[in-house]
């Protein structure tokens, strides 16, 4: 090996070497102690180990907690990742427009983003209460009856997606802006010279100068919204009736309340692939569209 | 690179003289979840007084925050081995944790010194720290559970005797539900009913499996016994108040404890504990008072309130741990814990001095809960407790949603509770 390739080797190692042991101690490590764990029954206080093969993963087949969680995560990242991207987007096309006080919207709607997830799940758990919320006192003034936001089964799920939203939208919102600012302006001048409208203008140069951008956003919501749990603890406990446990709620249920760490462990795993596996599928859509 | 060292050096010589300022004492971590200030500016006042008592022992306080959400941490610091010296928790979880054999067992030191008498506490409340037939744990405060009532409401509604059977709490509950606006809607429920899954709710109805004549776990505790008929009927009669009465309403869920429906005439009655008191006494705004919870079969009440968890450690910091338990258990530090805090005395004798006397006299409503002290069970402290509970919980919630009748949600919580058991 020459010398400059061996320096080479040297430097690579120094740039990448505290990024990649945080990575190991960090990320990587504790996942392959999950895995592991996951074929483990657990007693923590104890702390026997006794191994159980599969029957974590057949335990969860039969499971219909498990089924309910899972039902209620497609829900939920269904429910939030397009409506927030599709509002993001929207606002942040309107805000490039150099509309009238648009530094005002910008930061209005970023806003709820700088707020922590816990507070903002106690500021709505005020807003939503039945009895003294400011959004049942609107609704009975205007003449509509109270709605039991987070305690009827039915909406619950619902109204923990729309503190999730308001949250997420802003900071998508920048994201897309950002995106927006370094499209060429050359391009939407030739588009109006070959007579595009508005919407032609859109499809056509903003839709596919934005695709990176988008694919990022997207990829960051759906992890996003896959391990979203402050909200859901503060404001819902997974409750009423399981209506909004989550996956990730039924994990920290499971672990923390039941002290069922091996069967955690294992849910764990198939959250971990699937979001994994999403992933790689964006992924390799993304870069074969932007070729 | 000459200079630094040196420096260094001295700073480390520094650093180990500061820390062998304190070698000579032994420092006891002791974990609580105390929330109202008052009664943490009053633990730090006793710690220190013990401190001064005995100058070779120090006390770290360190607060946990709430109990309800407590357990994950101390169960992770139990398996990771960083556990206090002392630890103040409901006595239910006694089984629970000494399972993990890092506790000790208190009664080994009973007649080890400083001078106790276990004949000066009340039996119950050390039944209530048992595992397999030992005492491990010992009771640092206790409390029951007994009716808030609004005076006001009372007034309003003629009712001058405090109810004291299931039909007549039912019958007052009616009568103090009021539609003020005529819009359909009552702005004044009788009751409370404490909505979740978490152990407040259960604890609450397991005063009304009780009063039914029930229990939850058989004599030898090995097998679930509320899904018999007198829990069913429990859980009926929160069903009827709240939709064939229509006259109790829902708390937030896992929020049954909380004053606010109270304190904002929402509510007329509710189940509460002692330990609100200074709250209460701190408002003029409504008129409170409080009355044992009614009898259905039999009269019953939960008892609560939280022990004294001592952990293995070195024989020095124990014997050390075990004279701050007897600190707080003897006759001084209870009669002054309790005319504070609201809380109940563990100690015979504090219960009946002169003092306590007299406050019980110019408090009524305290009073209300030392009588219902007399009928008062504690829950099983069997290591499947949290467990169960939270069964139990599910199938309140599902039978209060009406998603199931409370026959076979009960049924359904008993089948999962024998599994717990049997582990």
């Amino acid at each position: 090996m020459s010398k400059s390739a061996k320096r080479k080797k040297w430097a690579l190692l120094i740039y990448l070497g505290p990024a990649m042991s945080f990575l190991s101690v960090f990320i990587i490590l504790p996942i392959l102690f999950l895995l592991g764990l996951s074929f483990f029954k657990w007693d923590m206080l104890s702390g026997i180990y006794s191994f159980t093969g599969l029957s974590n993963y057949l335990g969860m087949l039969k499971d219909p907690n498990f089924y309910n969680a899972l039902g209620n995560t497609v829900i939920y990242v269904l429910g939030t990742v397009p409506l927030g991207m599709a509002a993001a987007l929207l606002i942040a096309v309107i805000i490039n427009r150099k509309i009238r006080a648009f530094s005002f919207y910008r930061t209005a709607i970023f806003m709820p983003v700088i707020v922590s997830l816990a507070a903002t799940g106690i500021i709505w758990l005020w807003i939503y209460d039945y009895q003294n919320g400011i959004l049942n006192h609107i609704l009975v003034e205007i003449g509509l009856g109270k709605v039991n936001w987070l305690g009827n089964p039915d909406i619950a799920l619902f109204s923990v997606m729309s503190v999730t939203l308001w949250k997420r939208i802003g900071y998508n919102m920048v994201i897309f802006f950002a995106g927006l600012q370094v499209i060429p302006t050359q391009l939407y001048e030739a588009a109006k010279i070959d007579g595009a409208r508005a919407g032609s203008q859109f499809k056509y140069v903003t839709w596919p100068n934005l695709l990176p951008t988008t694919s990022f956003v997207l990829i960051i919501n759906l992890i996003f919204a896959f391990r979203d749990f402050s909200q859901i603890y503060v404001m819902t406990r997974g409750g009423p009736i399981g209506s909004t446990t989550t996956l990730v709620y039924y994990i920290y249920e499971t672990a923390f309340n039941e002290f069922n760490i091996g069967y955690a462990a294992a849910v764990s795993m198939v959250l971990f692939v699937l979001v994994m596996i999403l992933t790689y599928v964006q992924i390799n859509y993304f870069s074969a569209k932007e070729r | 690179m000459q200079l630094p060292m040196k420096y260094i050096l001295i700073l480390l010589i520094f650093i180990c003289a500061c820390g062998t300022g304190d070698s000579d004492k032994v420092v006891l971590k002791f974990w609580h979840g105390i929330e109202s200030p008052e009664n943490n500016k009053l633990l730090k006042q006793k710690v220190a007084e013990f401190e001064k008592k005995n100058p070779d022992i120090r006390i770290e306080l360190q607060n946990i925050g709430a109990q309800d959400k407590a357990m994950p941490k101390i169960m992770t610091a139990i398996s990771s081995g960083e556990y206090p010296e002392i630890l103040w928790f409901a006595p239910v979880y006694t089984g629970k944790i000494a399972q993990s054999g890092k506790l000790l067992a208190a009664e080994d030191f009973f007649d080890r010194g400083p001078e106790f008498d276990k004949n000066n506490i009340y039996e119950g409340l050390l039944e209530s720290g048992q595992y397999q037939g030992k005492i491990y744990t010992v009771p640092f405060e206790t409390n029951c559970l007994a009716v808030y009532y609004n005076k006001n409401h009372f007034k309003e509604a003629g009712i001058n005797e405090a109810p004291e059977t299931w039909d007549e709490f039912r019958q007052a509950a009616q009568k103090l539900t009021v539609d003020i606006n005529n819009d359909g809607a009552p702005e004044q429920y009788g009751f409370l009913i404490p909505l979740g899954t978490e152990e407040w709710t259960v604890w609450t109805w397991e005063t009304f499996l009780w009063q039914a004549g029930g229990s939850l776990l058989n004599d030898d505790r090995t097998r679930p016994m509320f899904q018999k008929q007198p829990g069913v009927e429990a859980l009926n009669y929160w069903l009827d108040l709240r939709y064939k009465y229509k006259c109790a309403s829902f708390s937030a869920r896992n929020a049954g404890y909380k004053l606010d429906p109270f304190l904002s005439e929402q509510v007329s009655m509710m189940v509460n504990g002692p330990w609100n008191y200074p709250i209460l006494k701190d408002q003029d705004y409504i008129k409170y008072g409080s009355f044992a919870l009614p009898a259905g079969d039999r009269d019953a009440t939960n008892i609560g309130g939280e022990n004294l968890y001592l952990f293995k450690t070195t024989s020095e910091k124990e014997k050390a741990a075990w004279r701050f338990a007897v600190y707080v258990m003897s006759k001084d530090f209870q009669v002054d814990w309790a005319i504070n805090t609201g809380y109940l005395p563990v100690n015979k004798k504090a219960a009946t001095s002169e003092r306590y006397k007299q406050f019980l006299g110019d408090n009524p409503f305290v009073r209300t809960f030392i009588d219902s002290m007399d009928f008062g069970k504690a829950r099983p402290p069997v290591p499947g407790y949290s467990r169960m509970s939270r069964r139990i919980g599910e199938a309140i919630e599902e039978a209060l949603y009406r998603k199931q009748t409370p026959g076979k949600a009960l049924q359904k919580a008993a089948e999962k509770t024998e599994e717990i058991m049997q582990q």
